[in-house]
Order: C-alpha cells, then sequence, then structure tokens
C-alpha cells in the first residue's frame, strides 16, 4: 500500500516538473546548421541553472565545421573579438538551449522532485500514523468504558440477585401481568401491616390506666432546602390544632405549593383562619356533631365540600383586600389535610398530597387517607387547583369508626421518615401507605410515659423532633409539619 | 427528646441528562473548567442524601461522534468521566440519542410502577450544531415534548456559542442561557439546588428556580 502510494507521489511531481522544463526549453531553440554564421557567433546559455555569462563560443572553421568553445565570462570574449583591431566579426544572434545541460538538469529537478516528494511523503505518513494511533487509543478507551459499565450493570444486577437470593425470593422478572403486580402489592401491604403491629405487650403500655386525655402536639420546621436556598424560602407549611366542645379535636396541615411564591401566606391563612372559622360555623348548627357522633360519608361530604369552597372564596376575599401584588390565586396554591376526631373515630379530608395515619385499638397502625398523586413524583393538586368541577375526583373524605388511640396528620416532607411508603419489591413499587411503627410507637410510649407535671415539657421536644430528630428528618429538604394527638 | 427510628423507603427517581460539547474549540480551558463544574456537580450531590439516592445522571459527549460517557446512575455509581475536547459540534445527533435515552428511561421506571420526577436534559455547548440541516424539525419535537412534559430541556452557551441556534431548537417555556465567563463551578452549584427544589411539591404549570444570578449572563434580580 506505502510503495504505491509512494510511486504515485513520485510520477506525479516528476511529470510535473518535467512538463514544465519541456515547455521552457521550446520556447527559442535554434538549431546551429539553420544559422547563417559569419565568422563566429555566441551563444548565450538560457538555462536559469547556468550562469548567464557561461557562454558558449562556435567559430567557423570551414565551411561545414565550426570550433566550440567553452567560454566562462561573456565581457572576456567581447574584450577578445570586439576588438576593432581584431579580423574576427562576432554576432550574439541569440540563445539556444544547451541539450548537455539541459539533460543534467532535469535530472536534477527529478531528483529535488524525489527528495520533496520523499519528505512530503514522510510527514503525510508521519502524521497519518500518529492519528492512527491516537484513533485507535480512543477506541480502546471508550470501548473499555463501555465494558466498565457493561460490569457495573453486570455486578448490580448479580447484587440484586444474591440479595433476592438470601432473603428467598426468585430474581425479579422483567414483565409482569397487572394480575401479578395487584398480587404482589397487595402482599407487600399485608407483610408491612404484619409488621407494624404493636405487641400485646406494647399495647398494654399504652393501654394502661387511660385517663382520657388527649394530648396534642404540633410542629412545623423549616426544610433543609429552604433554608440553603438564596434568598431564604419562608417555611410553606402551617398547621392548627382546636379542642372543640364534645371532646372533638380539630387538626389541620396545609402545605403551601413549593413552586408558588406566596404559598406560605396560602397555607397560614387556610390552616389558621379560613377552614377553622368555616369549618366552626358549619358545624355547630349540625345535630351528630353536638350529640357527638360519626356522620355518613356523603353527609360528611356534603360539610367538607362546603367548608372548603367558602373557605376558598375567603382567600380570594383575602387576597384581594392583602397588600400582596399576586398575579393569581395560584401564588397562594396550598394543600389541606384535615382531621376532626374524638374517641369514637375520626372524620377527615384532604385535597393533594401528604399523610395521615391512626393507631387503633388493637395495635394496628392504619392509613387515614390516600394521598392524592399527579403523573409525577411530586405533582399533585391544591385548593386552588381547577378541581371544583368534579370536587368528588380531587376531595378525598374518610369516617373511620374505630377506636382511635392516636391519630396523627403529615406533611409530605415527613412521610419518608415516617411512613413505608415507597418500596421496590420482586422489581414492583409499592406504596403501602402504612405508617413506621418504629417512628410512632416511640413517640406515644414517652407521652404515655412522662409524668403529667412533666408534660409542659412535651411541645419542645415535639419541635426537636421535627427539627433534627434523626439524620433524615435533618437532611429533609421540604418543609416538615406533623400533628400528632395521642388519648393518654 | 423522643427516640424515633426512620423506615427504609425507596427513593423516586429524577434523571438527568448532561450533553456536553466536547468539539474542538472547547479545548484548553473551558473543557478544564467544565470538567471542574461537573467534579463540584458529584460532590454537592454526594452532600445531599435525599438527592444522592434521588437523581439519576447520565452524561452523553459530543463531537465528531456521540459518546455515551455514563448511562444513568445514581452518584455513588458515577464514573468521573475524562474530558478531552476535538472535533466538529455533533449536536444534533446527542440530542436524539438524550431523549432515546430518557425514553428508555422511562419506560423502565413504568415497567416497575414507580412514579418519577420529570427528567432533565441539559446541552452545555460553544459552537452551534453542525450536524442538523433543518433546525426547525429538531426545534418542533422539543417544543412538543417540553409542552407534553415529558422533559425538561435547557440549553446553556458558553462563551462564542450561537445563542439564536440554541433559541431556535429550545422550547419558549425554557430559553437557552449564556453562561458567565467559564462559570461553570457555579452553573452546577445552581443545577445541583434546582435539581433538590425541583423534586418537592409543585404545580404542574410553574418551575420554580433558585435564582441563577451567579452564572447567567445578562441576569438581573427583579
Amino acid at each position: 500500500m506505502r510503495s504505491y502510494q509512494f510511486l504515485i507521489f513520485s510520477v506525479i511531481f516528476v511529470s510535473f516538473f518535467n512538463f514544465v522544463s519541456v515547455l521552457e526549453g521550446s520556447s527559442k531553440r535554434y538549431d546551429i546548421n539553420d544559422i547563417e554564421v559569419p565568422d563566429s557567433v555566441i551563444l548565450l546559455a538560457e538555462d536559469s541553472c547556468l550562469n548567464v555569462n557561461d557562454s558558449i563560443f562556435i567559430k567557423k572553421k570551414e565551411q561545414d565545421s565550426i570550433e566550440i568553445y567553452n567560454v566562462p565570462n561573456f565581457d572576456s570574449i567581447n574584450s577578445l573579438y570586439n576588438d576593432s583591431n581584431s579580423s574576427i566579426k562576432t554576432k550574439i544572434i541569440g540563445t539556444i538551449k544547451v541539450k548537455v545541460k539541459r539533460l543534467f538538469l532535469i535530472f536534477l529537478k527529478i531528483f529535488f522532485a524525489l527528495l520533496f516528494t520523499s519528505l512530503i511523503y514522510f510527514v503525510y505518513i508521519y502524521n497519518r500514523d500518529k492519528n492512527q494511533k491516537i484513533y485507535n487509543l480512543e477506541q480502546e478507551i471508550s470501548s473499555l468504558r463501555n465494558q466498565l459499565l457493561k460490569n457495573d450493570n453486570q455486578i448490580n444486577y448479580l447484587k440484586e440477585t444474591l440479595e433476592n437470593l438470601k432473603k428467598g425470593k426468585s430474581p425479579a422478572e422483567e414483565f409482569k401481568s397487572i394480575e401479578e403486580i395487584i398480587y404482589i402489592r397487595s402482599k407487600v401491604v399485608k407483610e408491612i401491616e404484619n409488621e407494624n403491629k404493636l405487641s400485646k405487650e406494647e399495647l398494654l403500655i399504652l393501654l394502661k390506666d387511660c385517663d382520657r386525655r388527649w394530648i396534642t402536639l404540633g410542629h412545623s420546621a423549616l426544610g433543609n432546602s429552604h433554608a440553603k436556598s438564596i434568598p431564604p424560602i419562608p417555611c410553606q407549611d402551617s398547621f392548627h390544632v382546636e379542642i372543640l366542645e364534645n371532646g372533638w379535636i380539630l387538626s389541620i396541615v396545609c402545605d403551601g405549593a413549593g413552586s408558588a411564591k406566596l404559598s406560605h401566606l396560602g397555607s397560614e391563612f387556610l390552616a389558621r383562619t379560613a377552614i377553622p372559622l368555616n369549618l366552626k360555623s358549619k358545624l355547630s348548627k349540625l345535630s351528630w356533631y353536638s350529640s357527638n357522633h360519626l356522620p355518613e360519608k356523603d353527609v360528611w361530604f356534603h360539610v367538607v365540600l362546603d367548608v372548603l369552597s367558602k373557605s376558598l372564596e375567603d382567600l380570594r376575599k383575602w387576597i384581594m383586600e392583602s397588600i400582596y401584588d399576586a398575579e393569581s390565586e395560584k401564588e397562594f396554591a396550598s394543600t389541606v389535610i384535615l382531621s376532626l376526631h374524638n374517641c369514637n373515630g375520626v372524620l377527615t379530608a384532604n385535597i393533594g398530597d401528604g399523610r395521615g395515619g391512626y393507631l387503633n385499638n388493637r395495635g394496628e397502625f392504619r392509613p387515614l387517607f390516600e394521598p392524592f398523586k399527579g403523573d409525577e413524583a411530586n405533582s399533585t393538586v391544591f385548593i386552588t387547583s381547577p378541581i371544583w368541577v368534579k370536587p368528588n375526583d380531587f376531595i378525598n373524605v374518610n369516617v373511620i369508626n374505630e377506636i382511635p388511640l392516636s391519630v396523627f396528620i403529615l406533611s409530605d416532607g415527613l412521610e419518608k421518615v415516617s411512613f413505608n411508603c415507597s418500596k421496590m419489591v420482586d422489581g414492583i413499587w409499592v406504596d403501602p401507605n402504612i405508617p413506621y411503627r418504629n417512628f410512632f410507637y416511640p413517640i406515644l410510649k414517652k407521652i404515655k410515659e412522662i409524668p403529667q407535671e412533666h408534660e409542659f415539657r412535651l411541645p419542645d421536644d415535639w419541635k426537636n423532633l421535627l427539627e433534627s430528630g434523626n439524620e433524615l428528618i435533618k437532611t429533609e429538604n421540604d418543609d416538615k409539619t406533623m400533628v400528632i394527638s395521642f388519648l393518654k | 427528646m423522643f427516640d424515633v427510628q426512620s423506615p427504609v423507603n425507596y427513593e423516586q427517581k429524577c434523571l438527568c441528562v448532561l450533553l456536553l460539547d466536547t468539539s474542538g474549540s472547547m479545548h484548553g480551558n473551558p473543557i478544564s473548567e467544565l470538567q471542574n463544574g461537573i467534579e463540584i456537580f458529584h460532590h454537592e450531590i454526594s452532600g445531599d442524601p435525599t438527592t444522592t439516592n434521588r437523581l439519576e445522571i447520565a452524561i452523553i459527549t459530543f463531537d465528531s461522534k456521540v459518546n455515551v460517557l455514563q448511562n444513568p446512575s445514581l452518584v455513588s455509581d458515577f464514573i468521573m468521566p475524562k474530558l478531552s475536547a476535538n472535533g466538529a459540534t455533533f449536536m444534533g445527533e446527542a440530542i436524539e440519542e438524550a431523549i432515546s435515552l430518557v425514553e428508555a428511561r422511562k419506560s423502565w421506571y413504568k415497567l416497575t410502577g414507580q412514579p418519577y420526577y420529570r427528567p432533565w436534559i441539559i446541552v452545555i455547548t460553544d459552537g452551534e450544531p453542525t450536524d442538523v440541516p433543518n433546525l426547525f424539525d429538531l426545534h418542533k419535537k422539543i417544543q412538543e415534548d417540553v409542552n407534553n412534559k415529558k422533559y425538561f430541556f435547557y440549553a446553556i452557551g458558553v462563551e462564542d456559542a450561537n445563542m439564536d441556534k440554541l433559541k431556535q431548537i429550545s422550547s419558549e417555556k425554557m430559553p437557552p442561557a449564556k453562561l458567565q465567563g467559564l462559570k461553570f463551578a457555579d452553573f452546577f452549584k445552581w443545577l445541583s439546588a434546582s435539581m433538590t427544589q425541583v423534586t418537592s411539591s409543585a404545580d404542574d404549570s410553574i418551575i420554580n428556580l433558585p435564582s441563577p444570578a451567579d452564572w447567567m449572563e445578562g441576569f438581573v434580580i427583579k
């Protein structure tokens, strides 16, 4: 391949140089026989590689023969033969190419052409080899990198399989039918329900010497990313706790939308003002409320619908009258979680995400409601969202006819640390929505065991827990709010 | 003080595809600053336990060819790439590669039934695509996908980047931004903070990100 290329290069260069020589030579060429020679002529060599003064002196001797001399210097010829005393007449008739010298020149040109060609060729070969080496190395690096990635994936896959085998599970299948998925999910939920059930002894500790007093604690803590943000983002969560007549306890948690600028004001107005006022004025006219009974679900739904829609109207009025320069009510967007409970059961209502749970008198931790989740992991709806055309789809209510020992509602900032809410089992994702017993039981036990004269310390303990109770709580980026109520 | 334990919960995933220009014009300072920026990004993410388990990073570089340097993976499994610059700017092909990578990852999320955060595609370039004859088709595809909330698409121009062409491919909702000088470090710090913030509860229609004043050219706080 290389010698072939070299040959082509050489041929191209040599023919190029010779072509030039031929052109030059053909321009002025004289044949000596055609020249009418007087006594002598001087032919000047034209080729540039010869000195101009290197001329040839031709002297006519007889009719058919001439003498050729190499004359070193034109001036010397002039001085010799143009001497006025000399009888020899000299005439410069023109210039001719000297064949012998031209041949020599051609060889010289070929030589230089070859030299030049080789030089270019070797530079070219050198560069080409270098680039080829670089390319090869790059290819090798990229293939090794790919290999590394493949190996990593393989290691992860094997690790996962190993873990599953250790736990006695078969490796995850690629595709699962809907029935399989539903089966896996219900199995996981049952397992987690059982794992999170209190033992008889634990339950007895909580039930012992019950003086039927509800102790309710609430706090909102600023999320880590909100604190670190420049400018800082205020805590967008708000909560409200109120002990109503006949032993009813109202708790509200509102989580302002992370994407809305004034949502901290929206959540505060809804949780502290609008919803409690509207709910209380509505409840006071209802017989089930004053007689301490739980209503039917649809009755409760209409109460909630009325209270929340009135609260939204109040929010709108408040925005209009306020000094805040808001483009739309969406800037005040907030979720709503509401629970109203007494010793007979729990009534709940919610718009959007967050969690709620309770502990029943059999020691089972149960969810109060399903949070509303949008298409994406973090998307949800707010009271200001276009939910009012189809309120049944977005306003979620529950009536729980069970004796609760504890009721708790929380914003989504705390769901990961206190709820079993995201599990990957057999390659299927499950949200069991079961409160985590090792989070809640220690809290309830402590409230139970603390002497009444020290109960005043509980709010501070509660605050510390939500600010930095463990590493996960401490580093949580979202705002963290929880209201917990315990029947001591 | 209450002594509580927390359950082990699976962190829902947020995919971030970094499309990095490694064409010849990035040679020298730009590429080493970019490399430094990625290392800072990695460091910032590692400092946040939630984002560490949530963010899946993929890296695609483009010069005269498109290389997937890093398939989607958590920062703990991340292999830090060594960037070098030469060749042309095959940005169009790289964007297509990124889109198909996002689609593939999403279908895995769906297969397992897990909710996921909207993926991000971030293009960093100092030039313009040299392999796209018709920018309009690319723009149309990106515009449609962004409107359908398939992913966020954000183009970052560096130094002599052709901002007009970047604008032509970007969605109107997220116009391209110009990096001040070579402030990759500040950009990646911002990106890391954004990745934390976008994963909090949100109304679909509004994207609320931290202020890009530290790195964006011509950005004024209103």
